[in-house]
C-alpha cells in the first residue's frame, strides 16, 4: 500500500470514528469522547510519527447499570492497529458493584511497575507507552463495608503479555482453569492496607523467552501519610505452579516509594524496586508545575548493580482546552549489557499533540 | 496528573451560606468572622460550578460538581467531579477534613483507574495554578489575632474591617500570608471583599464577593468570587443550581462515589 493510500485510509477511519460517535451520541443519547493524537519520535536511528485516535462511548442505562465501549486505532505509517480497548457493563448495587467485560484492573499503591498489578497482560512491543495493559475479558466484584473493600476477580481465559515479535506458547486456559484475583482493603484516616492474592500468567525470560506458566502469588499494599507526605509499599511473593517449581524459584518482588510536597508547585518522589533475584533500582521523580499551563518534570531510574541508568525529561503545555504538547527526551546510560544499557539505541526526543474532543 | 487537581475541595465553603438576620451590634472582630461563617445553618451543599483561570490573554475553563457536607461527627467532606472540558472529564477529587484540622485527600483519574491517596498541601500553596488557596477554603479562625480596625462604606455599604493577623511566625509562613484583611456589612454580614497580604506586608490578592443572593429561604450566599493578584493574574468562580439541605448521604462523598461516571 502506499503510504498517501495509508494515510487516506487512517484519515477515512478517523473520519469514520468521528461520524458514528456523533451519530450514536445523537440517536440513543449516549456520553461521547474522542482523542486524537499525533506523536514524532526522533533519534539518530530512525524517526517516526505515530498517530492515535481513541473513541469512547458510554451511557447510563438507567440509575444503576453503566455501559462502556472504548476503540483505538493506530498508526505509525507502516503499519495500522485497532484495538479494542475496555467494553464493559457495569452494575452498581447497595454495597456491591459489579463489572463484567473487557476491563483494565488497577492494583497497587505505588507509581509505575508495581509487584501486584498483575490482572492484566502488557502490550511489550511500546517500552515507552505511558499505559501498556490490555484490558481482558473478566467478571469483578466489589463489595464495600465501613471502611472495607474485598474484590474479586475471575478472568475465564487468562491472557499473556503480548510479547514483540514472539508468539506466546500458553498453558492449558478454560473456565476450570482461569486467572483470578482477591484483595481485601482497610483505609483510616492516616493509612490504608491491602491483602492481595492473585493467580495470573508469568513468564521467565531466563528460562524461556515465550514459555507461560500460571503462578500464585500473595501481597499487600501499605499507605502510609505523614504530615505532607506519603509512604507507598507493594509486596507480592510469587511461586510457580506444578512442574515450573523445579527450574523457577519462588521470588519476592516489592516496590516502594516516598513522596513530598516540597513547595506547593513542586513535588519530589524517591523509591526503590526490585526482586530476590534483580537487581535493586533506584527511581527518582522532580515534578515542577511552573504555572497553570505549563509542567516540567525530571525523571531517573538507576540500578544499582550494573550502574546503568535511564534519564527522562519532559515539557507539558496545556495550550488549549483539551489539547496538550508534550515534549521530551529519553537517554539511557552505560553499556548495553544492562537493564538500560539495552535501549542505549532508542535514545530519543519526542513531541506530541493531543487533541480531546 | 497534579494539574487536574486544580479545584479540589470545599469552594463551597470559602464564602459560606449566610443567615440575613444576623445583627452585628457589639460583636468582637472574632465574633463577627465567626457569625460571617455560618456553615452550621445548612447541612450540605451541592452546586455546579465553573470556574476560569485567567493568566493574560489565555484563560481555561473548568466545569464542575461539587457537593460538600458537615458529618454529624464533625468531619467536612466534600467531594469534586469535573465535568468538561473532555481531557479532564470524569477526574474527581475528595477531601475529607477531620475536626482536629487533619485531612486526607484522594484524587480518581479515569486513565488511572483507581483512587488514589495524594499528599496534603501547604495552606498557602494554590490550587494548582488558581489564585484560591487552600487556606481560602478552610480558614482556622483560632490561627488568628482578629481586631476590628475600622468601620466604613464600601460600595455604598457600611463594614467592618477586621484584621487576622497569624498567631506565630511559623503559622504564617505554612498560609504565606502576613495577615488578611476581611470587609464584612455591618448590617448583615455579608463579606464583601478580602484582602490577602504576602510575608513582606504587601497586598498579594483581593478575593471578591459578588451576585449575592438568597438561595433559599433566609440564606444568602455569593454566587460568584473573583480572585484578583497584584501580578495581573485572576480566577472567577460561579455558582449554579446551588441546592442546600438535600439530603446527601455522607457515604456519597466517599471512594467509592469518587470513582464511579458521573450520572
Amino acid at each position: 500500500m502506499t503510504r498517501k493510500l495509508k494515510v487516506a485510509v487512517i484519515l477515512s477511519l478517523v473520519l469514520a470514528g468521528i461520524i458514528f460517535a456523533s451519530i450514536a451520541a445523537e440517536a440513543f443519547n449516549l456520553s461521547t469522547d474522542m482523542e486524537l493524537g499525533i506523536e514524532y519520535n526522533y533519534n539518530l536511528n530512525q524517526t517516526g510519527i505515530l498517530n492515535n485516535f481513541n473513541i469512547e462511548i458510554s451511557d447510563w442505562v438507567n440509575s444503576d447499570i453503566y455501559l462502556l465501549a472504548d476503540f483505538e486505532i493506530t498508526s505509525d505509517l507502516d503499519e495500522i492497529d485497532f484495538n479494542r480497548g475496555e467494553a464493559y457493563l457495569d452494575y452498581y448495587g447497595q454495597n456491591t458493584d459489579y463489572r463484567i467485560g473487557w476491563q483494565a484492573i488497577s492494583w497497587g499503591a505505588v507509581d509505575g511497575n508495581s509487584p501486584v498489578d498483575t490482572m492484566n497482560p502488557r502490550d511489550l512491543s511500546d517500552p515507552f507507552a505511558d499505559d501498556n495493559k490490555i484490558p481482558v475479558p473478566a467478571i469483578a466484584v466489589e463489595h464495600y463495608f465501613d471502611n472495607t473493600k474485598l474484590v474479586f476477580i475471575y478472568q475465564p481465559v487468562a491472557e499473556g503479555d503480548k510479547l514483540p515479535g514472539l508468539t506466546p506458547e500458553l498453558p492449558d486456559r478454560d473456565l476450570k482453569n482461569p486467572a483470578l484475583g482477591l484483595r481485601y482493603s482497610y483505609s483510616s484516616r492516616d493509612f490504608d492496607l491491602a491483602g492481595i492474592y492473585s493467580r495470573t500468567l508469568n513468564y521467565n525470560p531466563e528460562v524461556s523467552a515465550t514459555e507461560f506458566y500460571f503462578e500464585n502469588s500473595i501481597g499487600g499494599e501499605l499507605v502510609y501519610q505523614f504530615d505532607r507526605s506519603i509512604a507507598r509499599l507493594d509486596m507480592a511473593y510469587n511461586i510457580p505452579e506444578d512442574d515450573y517449581q523445579d527450574f523457577i524459584d519462588n521470588e519476592l518482588n516489592y516496590a516502594a516509594t516516598y513522596e513530598i510536597n516540597i513547595t506547593s508547585d513542586l513535588l519530589f518522589l524517591g523509591g526503590i524496586q526490585g526482586s530476590q533475584s534483580d537487581e535493586d533500582i533506584l527511581i527518582f521523580n522532580l515534578d515542577y508545575m511552573y504555572d497553570f499551563y505549563q509542567n516540567i518534570s525530571l525523571g531517573a531510574a538507576y540500578s544499582l548493580e550494573e550502574s546503568d541508568y535511564l534519564i527522562n525529561l519532559e515539557y507539558t503545555n496545556d495550550i488549549a482546552d483539551g489539547m496538550e504538547l508534550k515534549a521530551g527526551l529519553y537517554y539511557f546510560g552505560d553499556d548495553n549489557q544492562g537493564d538500560y544499557g539495552q535501549f542505549q539505541d532508542d535514545d530519543h526526543i519526542y513531541l506530541s499533540i493531543t487533541r480531546s474532543f | 496528573m497534579k494539574k487536574i487537581l486544580i479545584l479540589s475541595t470545599v469552594f463551597a465553603l470559602l464564602f459560606p451560606v449566610f443567615n440575613q438576620t444576623i445583627i452585628a451590634g457589639d460583636l468582637t472582630g472574632r465574633e463577627i468572622l465567626e457569625e460571617s461563617q455560618t456553615l452550621d445553618v445548612v447541612d450540605d451543599f451541592e452546586a455546579e460550578a465553573s470556574l476560569q483561570i485567567i493568566r493574560g490573554d489565555r484563560t481555561r475553563e473548568r466545569e464542575l460538581i461539587m457537593l460538600s457536607i458537615k458529618t454529624e461527627d464533625g468531619e467536612e467532606r466534600a467531594l469534586t467531579r469535573f465535568t468538561a472540558p473532555s481531557d479532564v472529564e470524569g477526574t474527581g477529587f475528595l477531601n475529607i477534613t477531620y475536626p482536629d484540622g487533619e485531612e486526607e485527600s484522594w484524587l480518581y483519574l479515569p486513565a488511572m483507574g483507581s483512587e488514589r491517596r495524594m499528599v496534603s498541601d501547604e495552606r498557602g500553596g494554590s490550587f494548582m495554578g488558581s489564585d484560591f488557596t487552600y487556606e481560602d477554603i478552610s480558614m482556622t479562625l483560632d490561627d488568628y489575632y482578629h481586631e476590628i480596625i475600622d468601620q466604613q462604606e464600601l460600595n455604598e455599604r457600611e463594614v467592618y474591617v477586621i484584621e487576622s493577623v497569624p498567631v506565630s511566625d511559623e503559622l504564617a509562613d505554612d498560609i504565606e500570608a502576613s495577615k488578611r484583611v476581611t470587609y464584612i456589612d455591618s448590617e448583615n454580614l455579608y463579606i464583601h471583599q478580602i484582602e490577602v497580604f504576602d510575608l513582606n506586608k504587601n497586598l498579594d490578592r483581593t478575593i471578591y464577593a459578588e451576585n449575592i443572593e438568597e438561595i433559599v429561604e433566609g440564606l444568602f450566599m455569593p454566587l460568584r468570587m473573583v480572585v484578583e493578584t497584584e501580578d495581573g493574574d485572576s480566577t472567577i468562580l460561579e455558582y449554579r443550581n446551588v441546592q442546600t439541605d438535600v439530603g446527601i448521604d455522607p457515604a456519597d462523598l466517599s471512594r467509592r462515589n469518587l470513582s464511579r461516571p458521573i450520572q
